[in-house]
C-alpha cells in the first residue's frame, strides 16, 4: 500500500481552470518536499506500525536488553515514524523508509547508551533471540554480528529482515552495488570465523 | 557444506516472535511523550543556567566586598571562569543539530559518531576549560589567606586548617581529572567501534 492512500491530503480542489492550475502547483509544491498538506492520522500512522510491528520488535529486542529502555526505545520509534511520516513518499519502498528511521532511532539508542557507559549492556545477548536451543550455530553467528561495527550490523539486519539490496541501499544511502559488496565481505567474514 | 550464515541468521532472525512485550501506543499518547521530552529538556538547561547565574554573581558579591586585593582577584577570576565553562559548555556540550529522523541510515551514522567525537574532545580538554581555571581563582583565595597567616606569624590552627583546605580542594579536582580522563578513554575505545561513513 502506497503512503499517498495513507495521507488523506487537506487541500480541496475546486473544478475551474484557476483551481486546476492551483492545484497542480500544490500537487508540485508537495512533490517537492514543500507540501504541508499532508495529515497524518491516526488510522494512518497505526496502519504503518501494524503493518512493520514484527520488524520493528525485532529490531527493538536486538538492540536493547532491558526491558525498561527496551520499551523507551520503542516509544522513540514510533515517536519518529510519527513525526516523519508525512516526509513519506508515493515511490520507493515503505519497508525501506520505516526500517531507515528505526534504525536511525536505534544507532542514537546506542550512542546515547556509550555516552552513558552501558554500552555492554545495549550489546549484550538478548535470550528471546540467542538462547542455545534456537540453534548454537545462530546463537554464535548473532554473537559474532554484535562484535562488528554497527555499520555491518546494519546492514545484515536489514538483509536478514528480507529487504533487497535496492532496499537497504535506499535505507541507508548507499549505492546497491556498494550494498552488494559490502554484504559479501560480511558472509565472507562469518563463514571464515566459523570455520575457523 | 555449511550453511550460508545469512540463512542461518535469517531463520533464527524470524523465528524469534511473537515478542510482543511492547505497549502499543496511540497519537496522542506519542504526542504528549514529545511534549514531555521537550519540558525534560527545556528544565534540564535551565537548571544548568540557574548554577551558573548563581555561582557568578556569589563570587563576584564575595569579590567586591573582600577587603584585600588578592582575594578580590580570586573572586573575579573564579566567578569569569564559572561564566567560561558556561560559555563552553553551551558551545561544545549541547547537541548538534540532528537530521531529519528518516534522513539516509550513514548521515545519521555520521551524526552520531561526530557527537561522540565531540564528547570525548570535550572530556579530554577538562583540565583546560574546567579545572584549570578554577584551580587558579582558588589558588589566588587560598594563597591570599596564606599570606595572612604569615602576616600573623603563622599560627598553627590556621596552618592546618588551610592545609586541610588546600588537600580537600587537590582531591576534588585530582577525582574530577581522574574520572573525565577515564570516561574520555573508554568513549575513545567505543568509538573505535563506530564506523566513519567517510573513511
Amino acid at each position: 500500500m502506497h503512503a499517498a492512500a495513507l495521507h488523506p491530503t487537506s487541500v480541496s480542489f475546486p473544478q475551474s481552470w484557476v483551481d486546476g492550475v492551483v492545484r497542480w502547483i500544490c500537487l508540485f509544491a508537495q512533490g517537492v518536499g514543500l507540501g504541508e498538506g499532508r495529515e497524518v492520522t491516526q488510522a494512518s500512522f497505526e496502519a504503518v506500525v501494524s503493518r512493520h510491528r514484527g520488524a520493528l520488535e525485532r529490531l527493538c529486542f536486538y538492540r536493547e536488553r532491558d526491558p525498561v529502555k527496551r520499551q523507551d526505545l520503542w516509544q522513540d520509534m514510533l515517536l519518529a515514524l510519527w513525526k516523519s511520516l508525512g516526509s513519506l513518499r508515493e515511490e520507493g519502498s515503505e519497508r525501506a523508509w520505516v526500517l531507515r528511521v528505526a534504525h536511525n532511532v536505534a544507532a542514537s539508542h546506542v550512542a546515547r547508551a556509550m555516552r552513558e557507559r552501558r554500552h555492554d549492556d545495549v550489546l549484550g545477548c538478548d535470550e528471546a533471540v540467542e538462547a542455545p536451543d534456537r540453534g548454537a550455530e545462530a546463537w554464535e553467528l548473532m554473537r559474532r554480528l554484535r562484535l562488528m561495527d554497527i555499520a555491518s550490523q546494519q546492514l545484515v539486519l536489514l538483509h536478514v529482515e528480507g529487504l533487497t539490496s535496492q532496499e537497504i541501499a535506499e535505507a541507508t544511502g548507499l549505492s546497491a552495488s556498494n550494498v552488494t559488496t559490502r554484504l559479501s565481505r560480511i558472509r565472507k567474514r562469518l563463514a571464515e570465523e566459523e570455520d575457523g | 557444506m555449511k550453511e550460508d550464515p545469512f540463512a542461518t541468521l535469517q531463520r533464527a532472525w524470524h523465528e524469534q516472535g511473537p515478542l510482543g512485550a511492547l505497549d502499543p501506543l496511540t497519537l496522542p499518547q506519542l504526542q504528549e511523550r514529545s511534549r514531555v521530552h521537550a519540558r525534560r529538556v527545556w528544565w534540564r538547561n535551565a537548571r544548568e543556567w540557574a548554577a551558573v547565574a548563581l555561582v557568578v554573581p556569589t563570587f563576584l558579591a564575595w569579590g567586591l566586598s573582600a577587603e584585600r586585593w588578592l582575594t578580590q582577584a580570586g573572586c573575579v577570576w573564579t566567578a569569569l571562569s564559572a561564566a567560561w565553562i558556561g560559555v563552553v559548555l553551551w558551545r561544545r556540550g549541547t547537541n548538534l543539530a540532528a537530521p531529519a529522523p528518516d534522513a539516509p541510515m550513514v548521515t545519521f551514522l555520521r551524526h552520531e559518531r561526530a557527537q561522540l567525537e565531540r564528547q570525548a574532545a570535550l572530556l579530554e580538554r577538562v583540565p583546560t576549560w574546567y579545572v584549570a581555571p578554577q584551580v587558579a581563582g582558588l589558588a589566588l583565595i587560598l594563597g591570599d589567606r596564606a599570606w595572612v597567616l604569615v602576616e600573623a606569624g603563622a599560627p598553627r590552627a590556621g596552618v592546618v586548617a588551610l592545609g586541610a583546605t588546600v588537600l580537600l580542594v587537590a582531591l576534588v579536582f585530582g577525582v574530577v581529572l581522574w574520572l573525565n580522563r577515564r570516561a574520555a578513554r573508554e568513549l575513545r575505545e567505543q568509538l573505535s567501534r563506530w564506523p566513519d561513513p567517510d573513511a
